[in-house]
């Protein structure tokens, strides 16, 4: 190979120059950039196709926009974490959604952010054809405007954090544009994930609206704020296919999520591919168990407990299940929620096949805790724990 | 033994399980099945062969990378452009020859040769400056200084600060 006469082109083919540039930090290949047209061609992807901004993001969104079109065609992937808004800030979502706007190969949008910021109608603006998935947070907390708009179509993967509430004078407002939204996407879904908390409560999404979906849905996750359980029924019927479903009931009435009954473990038998299982159901309240005082690890165990004896019920009932973990909320003066995660494994013995369920070591466990009511000793330490917990004790 | 024939002519002999390590060859021979047929190697100089040839020899018995495990050692390759030390001896030759190997790992299809120049090339990039690595590659800068300076602001448009 001659690389003794000079030329403007990298002396290995292209498809190795790319191989060298995955090995190189940012910092290399930003400088690696500036050595000749044809190599930047070759390193604009790795340094623009995933791009990130956290905190103030509209200043950086501002700059980004003014790129080349070569930089704004190997934008793929889009995660912007806005943390704050300053006052005078008021047109942020018109420069954001102006750049997503000239982004004619954007795949993935993570949109986060935590004032109120992003409407329906911004949403319905987002037009790249390529969009694959779009993960959105419309912010605390706004009321709907308008009409409902579309929003994307085509969509694989979408999750939205919903906080918009009713227009005063609208009924069911919310509801209605939070639908308009998903439906372009409905006959395309694999992945749904549906947080739905408006700050004032406007009734429950109508699932049957998304059973389109069915065929293809394998993912759904749904947080709504009552305690409708009839969803355990619901989602069966109307997602015949999915294999991970997580449902957690935020009750903004009751404060505690939907009691568990031992028909739950039915409704979940009809999920027949089910292999991950996420629920926040309430065990404690018709234990009349409520939890004492912060630490109160007695406590914990017997709620660990009632954990692992449902997840046992719900592995015979669903044959195909390897995880399943409960949300706990409430489990501080500060209504933290704790996980109870556990997995469901096949093990032989004599020539027989049994599925058994095994907890996960959580952060309480591992070490004997002091009783705050008795001062005497909880066991804590993992083989003192039924389930044959996974992990190690505390050193 | 395979017989194998480089580009200016010359016959090597080498152990099976050796030139295995080769994708390439491993097919070939698959295709040619128990023969004597010597295999033409028309993208490979003697020279190069005989360096790869060390190496196969080196790396004889070490496990191959499956093609399920490829994502993940991608994954892996990544984060690091570690070299083993009898590598990095192997590697340390001339420019022309490094390229020759980069080339003659890539036809052959040996990954983790080409993982190993690859590495050494990225390694002689790190840290140096736009035109030190134009130097070092001989590479004309074809960017005007507006465009340079673009090219700059844009860089720094995709950290986020």
């Amino acid at each position: 190979m001659d690389t003794s006469k000079p030329s403007p082109e990298f002396p290995l083919p292209m498809e190795l120059l790319r191989e060298i540039i995955i090995l190189l930090p940012p910092a290399d290949r930003q400088v690696l950039s500036l050595t000749s047209r044809l190599t930047r061609s070759q390193v604009v992807p790795f340094i623009f196709g995933h791009l990130r901004y956290r905190g103030k993001i509209t200043p950086k969104i501002r700059n980004i926009h003014r790129a080349s079109k070569e930089v704004k065609d190997v934008i793929k992937k889009l995660e912007l974490f806005s943390r704050t808004m300053s006052l005078g800030e008021d047109d942020d979502s018109t420069v954001i959604f102006q750049f997503l706007e000239s982004l004619p190969n954007l795949q993935v949008l993570k949109y986060r952010q935590h004032e109120h910021l992003v409407q329906p109608a911004d949403l319905s603006r987002l037009r790249s054809a390529s969009l694959l998935e779009l993960v959105i947070d419309t912010g605390n907390y706004t009321t709907v405007e308008g009409l409902p708009t579309a929003g994307h179509a085509g969509l694989e993967n979408f999750s939205i954090s919903w906080f918009v509430s009713d227009n005063p004078n609208e009924p069911e407002s919310s509801l209605a544009h939070l639908y308009e939204l998903i439906r372009p996407s409905l006959v395309t879904l694999v992945k749904l994930r549906i947080d739905n908390q408006p700050e004032k409560f406007g009734g429950d999404f109508d699932l049957q609206l998304l059973k389109p979906a069915g065929d293809t849905l394998r993912t759904f996750e749904y947080t709504l704020q009552s305690s409708n359980e009839s969803v355990l029924d619901t989602i069966p019927e109307i997602f015949p296919h999915l294999t991970t479903l997580s449902i957690r009931w935020d009750n903004l009435f009751t404060d505690h999520s939907v009691l568990w009954k031992d028909s739950h473990v039915e409704a979940l038998a009809k999920n027949n591919n089910l292999t991950d299982l996420t629920l926040s159901s309430d065990f404690e309240e018709s234990a009349d168990d409520t939890l004492m005082s912060e630490g109160d690890y007695a406590w914990y165990v017997r709620c660990y407990k009632r954990r692992l004896k449902a997840t046992q019920d719900i592995a015979l009932a669903c044959p195909l299940l390897l995880r399943c973990s409960w949300v706990q909320m409430g489990t501080d003066t500060v209504n933290s929620s704790m996980l109870h995660p556990f997995v469901i494994e096949e093990q032989t013995s004599g020539g027989e096949v049994t599925r058994v369920v095994r907890g996960m070591k959580q952060d309480w466990m591992g070490s004997d805790q002091e009783d705050w009511f008795t001062g005497g000793i909880v066991k804590c330490k993992l083989e003192d724990l039924p389930g044959d917990i996974i992990g190690h004790n505390d050193e | 033994m395979v017989l194998l024939v480089t580009s200016d002519n010359e016959q090597f002999n080498a152990d099976k399980d050796v030139v295995e390590r080769s994708v390439l060859i491993k097919n070939m021979l698959e295709d040619v099945g128990e023969s004597d047929q010597p295999i033409p190697l028309p993208n490979v100089s003697s020279s190069v062969l005989k360096k790869v040839l060390e190496y196969c020899e080196h790396h004889r018995g070490e496990p191959l990378p499956s093609a399920d495990a490829d994502q993940s050692q991608d994954e892996t390759r990544k984060r690091t452009t570690d070299i083993s030390e009898w590598d990095q001896k192997f590697i340390t030759v001339d420019q022309e020859m490094l390229f020759e190997i980069i080339l003659a790992a890539n036809y052959l299809d040996i990954k983790s040769l080409l993982d190993v120049g690859c590495k050494t090339v990225a390694n002689m990039i790190k840290g140096k400056t736009p035109e030190e690595i134009r130097k070092l590659f001989n590479i004309v800068n074809d960017f005007t200084p507006e465009e340079e300076a673009q090219i700059k602001k844009e860089n720094e448009w995709a950290e986020d600060r």
